[in-house]
């Protein structure tokens, strides 16, 4: 018996919908961090213009 | 106890390399674009040069303008802005230089392979096995130096751009090395591991996702950082970019079947593909926003910058082209636009305005900081920005209309229920004045290209005679000193386990811990990336219902697979599809809609995805083999209007009969059924080619073409689409090749289900 022997009897087609259901868990997850991250993610948002010594010639 | 101050200086010399390489490869990929426009309108002005015929040189284009120009800059981006981010000189200066040397290398090895007809024939992904080899060693050498940075940095906290990049560099690497693994015959070809549906599936699984994380991912990394730094002041919202990136990493990478709607691919993968494209817009738009909205405040200062004036027109466009996306995915809205240059505008959109405006926005802040003075003309980058938006105002116009015109001519049918423009060609004729306009729009564009090297280079030459270097100074990153949420589950406690757990979910906590944890935060990433890739690859490539076979369908002959290398060579996939989508308008054009079970043995797919010319599944017998030689020759000797270059040196170059054999071989090890075939190929080949030969005189044609590349080609192309007209072979010769194409058989035979509806 071969591996697609195998598979196609599993009935696979509910790996259609279960993507659906891990990006739902995802994004929940994810949502909920971000509601948490208040004062770190105005931290996080200040480091690109912390980054750098301006040099001569430079733009100011 | 604080940790001491460290000394460090950034690598700024690979920054200017990047960017160099990045203005010098926009201005040849973009003028090879243009060359391709005119080509269009002008089919002879390839002057009977095959490097410069169109098949052959759009590859070139598509392949510069992505990994040369678009390449280089995000890797200008990544070098520049990554150091700052990170508070750390790049981890290797060594692996920086042999990654922009590299890297070079590995375009002039495209630019010297392509225009000769070395390719894989696979859209995006047509470089050949060796240079396919040094991308993943170079991209290593990349990623190893990328994230050793990462490692030594000494800022806690990896900011939100590194995670778009470091999602770029994990995902790059998985659809690389899956999409081209591929069988070498010669030091310049190979075939395909995949065939047919499978194929096409891994192409467009690979393409999509080359523009989600090569052309899109990288790119939000740049916007993260080059527009709040530019604009001067912080990102709106950080938590938006958060979601924006876990949105999309996890998204995006479900999509790509929508290239590949009413074709052979399984009806559940399509409409998967349709759904998570649809569900892409949120996040897309949620980063435009958030881009755009970064600017407040700064509005003012937009019309005096062409930096900002750059940045908010490039995220305008990725606004409009991940509308566009979503809605192209649509069925019903892809039965009108596939094929059409409604795809070619869409993607021009996304390139030109996003990537390249995006692009010219950072070279314009970029240059007088990596080269210490102030930037030459800032009255050039103004012209070039109204010269650039004009011009892709005008080429995504004219072709849009022209996508949409060609689209409704095709279906339309008049009022006895024919087809109102069965030739193809009055199709073809009644877009070529938008072309004309798609010209002028690239021309435009050009110029634009043209004026940011001339302000870089003018830039670069006033650069002081020394730079400088100037020293850092950020504390080692010891170790983590604040709080470490962990879980907690008290001895006595009135809450369970599971539920303590569920509030240490729900706090989010976790997440704090990766963001400082970069190799975790990798491992997750490729996670999501490979978990959604293998939900939709598996049971494509296991499920033999997916591709029900046909008894009838048998193997290429020797020769007609030697015309099939030299279809793929010529790069007649550019323009012409092989994919009869279940469409009235495309059965009554074309014949019988395509079945997967039709391509078990095309090593790789040719399906296409622009009709230039029309598609030629059903070619096979429709006309005989002196039209072909006419139609080769001069294709406006048969089509006064055709737009097709001619092929005149497949009337003079040899057929290489040494290496038939050779391609046989390696066929059969993929597994096509070759029998007897294997054993003689050379011989069989050279039979049918007199064959052919012969008939063509007979026809009036001319003699000795059975030692030319012409006569292998009209093989391959009177083959198309035959098999399932023709009756299965009797069980004692099943597995024995065919040596011709049997034209007299009639009935289909077909142990097929197609997931298709009949029609629409």
């Amino acid at each position: 018996m071969k591996l697609s022997d195998i598979v196609s009897g599993m009935h696979l087609s509910i790996f259609a919908e279960v993507p659906l259901l891990i990006f739902l868990g995802v994004f929940i997850g994810v949502a909920m961090h971000i509601m948490q991250t208040g004062e770190q993610a105005k931290q996080a948002s200040l480091i690109p213009l912390s980054d750098d010594t301006r040099r001569k010639g430079e733009p100011q | 106890m604080s940790a001491q101050n460290e000394q460090f200086t950034y690598d700024d010399a690979i920054v200017r390399k990047f960017a160099f390489a990045t203005a010098i490869w926009g201005l040849v990929a973009t003028l090879a674009g243009l060359w391709l426009a005119v080509m269009l309108v002008m089919p002879t002005w390839n002057f009977g040069l095959p490097q410069l015929s169109f098949g052959r040189l759009r590859p070139l284009h598509t392949n510069a303008a992505i990994f040369a120009f678009a390449g280089n800059a995000v890797f200008a981006a990544v070098y520049y802005s990554s150091q700052r981010l990170l508070k750390a000189r790049m981890f290797s200066d060594g692996l920086s230089k042999f990654h922009f040397w590299g890297w070079q290398a590995i375009i002039v090895a495209a630019a010297l392979t392509l225009p000769f007809g070395y390719t894989q024939g696979k859209e995006y992904a047509e470089l050949e096995w060796p240079i396919d080899l040094a991308i993943a060693v170079v991209w290593i050498a990349f990623a190893v130096n990328f994230f050793g940075t990462i490692a030594r940095r000494r800022e806690r906290h990896i900011y939100v751009a590194i995670w778009f990049y470091m999602a770029s560099v994990i995902t790059v690497t998985i659809l690389h090395v899956f999409n081209n693994l591929s069988l070498p015959i010669s030091p310049l070809k190979s075939y395909s591991v995949y065939a047919g549906a499978q194929d096409a599936f891994m192409q467009w699984w690979y393409g999509h996702n080359a523009v989600a994380f090569f052309l899109t991912t990288p790119f939000l990394g740049l916007m993260y950082y080059f527009l709040p730094k530019a604009a001067e002041r912080p990102v709106f919202s950080y938590r938006l970019s958060i979601l924006h990136f876990w949105s999309l990493v996890f998204i995006y990478i479900w999509a790509g079947p929508h290239h590949l709607h009413y074709t052979a691919l399984p009806e559940w993968a399509s409409t998967l593909g349709m759904l998570f494209s649809v569900m892409l817009w949120m996040p897309s738009w949620g980063g435009m926003i958030n881009g755009l909205m970064t600017l407040r405040g700064a509005w003012n200062r937009v019309s005096e910058d062409p930096v900002l004036k750059f940045f908010v027109v490039g995220i305008t466009f990725y606004g409009m082209a991940t509308f566009e996306g979503p809605m192209l995915s649509i069925k019903s809205v892809n039965a009108l636009s596939h094929y059409t240059d409604w795809t070619i505008a869409h993607v021009h959109s996304g390139a030109l305005g996003w990537n390249g405006f995006m692009t010219f926005g950072m070279l314009y802040w970029l240059a007088p900081r990596i080269f210490q003075t102030k930037l030459w003309s800032k009255k050039l980058a103004e012209t070039h920005f109204w010269v650039g938006t004009v011009g892709i105002l005008l080429y995504i116009v004219a072709i849009y209309s022209a996508g949409v015109t060609q689209g409704l001519m095709w279906r339309a049918f008049d009022e006895t229920g024919r087809l109102a423009y069965p030739d193809f060609v009055e199709t073809v004729v009644r877009i070529l004045p938008m072309y004309w306009v798609r010209v002028l729009g690239g021309l435009l564009f050009v110029s634009g290209m043209a004026m940011a090297l001339l302000n870089i280079l003018m830039t670069w030459k006033n650069r002081p005679a020394k730079y400088e270097d100037p020293v850092q100074e950020a504390p080692a990153l010891g170790d983590y000193t604040g709080e470490t949420p962990r879980l907690v589950i008290p001895a006595y406690s009135t809450i369970t386990d599971f539920g303590h757990r569920v509030i240490y979910f729900a706090n989010a906590k976790w997440h704090r811990v990766w963001e400082r944890k970069p190799l975790r935060f990798a491992l997750w990433t490729t996670a999501a990336v490979l978990v959604a890739s293998l939900f939709e690859m598996v049971p494509t490539f296991l499920i033999r219902s997916n591709v029900p076979s046909i008894a009838s369908v048998k193997p290429y002959t020797p020769l007609e697979l030697t015309g099939r290398d030299i279809y793929v060579a010529e790069g007649c996939y550019n323009c012409h599809s092989q994919m009869i989508r279940p469409i009235r308008s495309e059965t009554e054009r074309y014949g019988e809609y395509s079945k997967p079970g039709e391509f078990v043995y095309d090593h790789p797919f040719q399906w296409g995805s622009r009709r230039i010319g029309p598609d030629l599944q059903r070619e096979g017998g429709k006309y005989p083999h002196l039209w072909h030689v006419r139609h080769m020759q001069d294709p406006r000797s048969v089509t006064p209007q055709s737009i097709m270059p001619a092929y005149s040196w497949l009337f003079s170059d040899d057929l290489d009969y040494a290496s038939v054999q050779k391609r046989v071989d390696a066929m059969t090890m993929l597994g096509v059924p070759y029998g007897d075939a294997v054993l003689h190929a050379e011989s069989l080949a050279r039979a049918q080619a007199q064959d052919i030969s012969r008939e063509i005189v007979k026809q009036g044609g001319p003699d000795h073409l059975e030692a030319k590349k012409i006569i292998a080609l009209i093989a391959y192309l009177q083959r198309l689409g035959t098999d399932i007209t023709r009756l299965p072979a009797a069980p004692s010769q099943e597995n024995r090749a065919q040596s011709a194409p049997s034209p007299a058989a009639t009935t289909a035979v077909l142990d097929t289900h197609s997931s298709h509806p009949e029609a629409i």
